[in-house]
């Protein structure tokens, strides 16, 4: 497949701001940052250093946007297949480089070039049908969590799990993987917010608050994800989210 | 020779002075300029305090890397504080200066100024070292981190022949003279300009870090 070079060239003008090319110039290369890397601590092969991520990067911009597959591949490798975004390394590093920002900024060059990892691919398609990255639909959701509160009802027999309560202080929102495959999960948070008496809600609409287009690259789908879950806060004037792991 | 030598220390010098002093301004300002169009968030983000904090601790060593990599640590802050007090402190530089500006201050002796130029050559020995022999270090290496090094190591290395008349004395003190303005020069256009995008990366770290209350770091 022929990678798009003006959609990568116009991805890779925004995101040369004020950050990433300081980054990228002052780097020295000291290698420190492997020190706080986990990738390189449980396998300390050189590449996976964390300044080694911005190779492709750099190689991206030496050629002003004109990539090939073959670049994009060993991008992808790098980038996507090596770095979680944790931020270990800004900690190690004596100028604070982040690491994170650069990752994602060679990340939004293969989500331009239509490389998006096929995992990240198919979350981003649920959320966009359904609302949430496992593609689990509405009904389902609710039925769970009123499974889960019978559950915790029997073990504390006032236990609530308010649904869309306007004006409640907090919104608790959730990883669709609770809900889906370990609702004991959403048992135990319930049990720890009633048990705390937080006057907390649940919503119906942007509950999930993972955002996998931030872990993507896709900046217009991130935008959509964490919007959702603004937009539930909003609807219900809460006063603050209570976001997923 | 001679006139070479009065080349590299009076106008040469002299716009090799502006160009660091203007390039390293204009480093901070078109940092702020930039960040204004493409990454607003670093400026509404400033937290002066924050900013203060992670840059203090990162001028100490008593942080994370000095803990993991001892050595690095050492040989990193032995290279920068013998090079920036031989540069500013050394006697013949004080000298120089108050010849053509009347200004002088407190200076090294120069047994201090020697044992400080070898302290410094032997940490960039130590970096160097790193570079081929460490697996991750040399893959990440590239072709201009030598050329930095070698930019950063030759008014030193030349500074202290000169100084203890090592050599032919007039060629050696003209390629003293003339790595430092290489140097000078080099400093806003290089990745030397961490000299001063130091303090700008850690201000931006440091006011993120801030932001979730996380420590300096």
């Amino acid at each position: 497949m022929p990678v798009d070079v003006a959609a990568v060239k116009e991805v890779l003008a925004a995101k040369q701001g004020a950050r990433l090319k300081m980054w990228l110039e002052i780097c020295a290369r000291c290698g420190l940052c492997a020190e706080g890397c986990h990738f390189y601590q449980s396998d300390p092969r050189p590449e996976y250093a964390p300044a080694y991520r911005l190779k492709p990067l750099m190689e991206v911009i030496r050629r002003g946007g004109e990539v090939d597959e073959e670049l994009i591949k060993r991008l992808c490798e790098v980038d996507y297949g090596t770095c979680t975004m944790c931020q270990r390394c800004t900690m190690y590093c004596p100028y604070g480089i982040g690491v994170n920002v650069l990752v994602r900024a060679a990340r939004s060059i293969a989500v331009a070039a239509g490389a998006t990892p096929l995992g990240l691919a198919r979350g981003q398609a649920n959320f966009e049908e359904s609302g949430n990255n496992l593609g689990m639909s509405g009904p389902d959701y609710l039925e769970t969590v009123e499974w889960q509160l019978e559950e915790l009802q029997a073990e504390l027999p006032d236990a609530k799990a308010p649904m869309d309560a306007a004006g409640a202080r907090t919104m608790v929102t959730f990883h669709p993987r609770d809900i889906k495959f370990y609702p004991q999960n959403l048992y135990s948070y319930l049990k720890i917010y009633n048990a705390c008496g937080e006057d907390f809600t649940l919503t119906s609409e942007g509950w999930d608050s993972t955002n996998l287009g931030l872990f993507s690259g896709n900046d217009a789908i991130a935008a959509k994800m964490s919007g959702a879950v603004v937009a539930a806060a909003e609807r219900l004037g809460v006063r603050r989210v209570l976001t997923a792991e | 020779m001679d006139a070479l030598y009065t080349l590299a220390t009076g106008p040469l010098l002299m716009f090799s002075f502006a160009v660091f002093a203007l390039g390293a301004a204009a480093r901070v300002a078109l940092f702020v300029r930039l960040a204004r169009r493409k990454d607003l968030p670093v400026l509404q983000g400033f937290q002066p305090h924050w900013a203060a904090r992670s840059i203090l601790h990162w001028l100490i060593p008593a942080n994370v890397t000095a803990k993991a990599s001892p050595f690095v640590t050492g040989f990193g802050f032995l290279f920068h504080i013998s090079f920036l007090a031989c540069a500013v402190f050394c006697q013949a530089h004080v000298v120089l200066i108050d010849a053509a500006w009347s200004l002088s201050w407190w200076t090294l002796p120069d047994q201090a100024a020697d044992l400080l130029a070898q302290a410094f050559l032997a940490a960039a020995a130590f970096f160097a070292a790193r570079r081929l022999l460490i697996p991750v270090v040399r893959t990440l290496t590239t072709p201009a981190d030598w050329l930095v090094l070698a930019i950063a190591v030759a008014p030193m290395l030349t500074g202290l022949l000169a100084a203890r008349q090592i050599g032919d004395y007039n060629l050696m003190i003209t390629l003293h003279a003339l790595a430092g303005n290489l140097l000078l020069l080099a400093i806003p256009f290089t990745k030397l300009s961490h000299m001063i995008l130091f303090f700008v990366s850690r201000a931006v770290t440091g006011s993120d870090f801030g932001k979730r209350q996380v420590g300096a770091w």
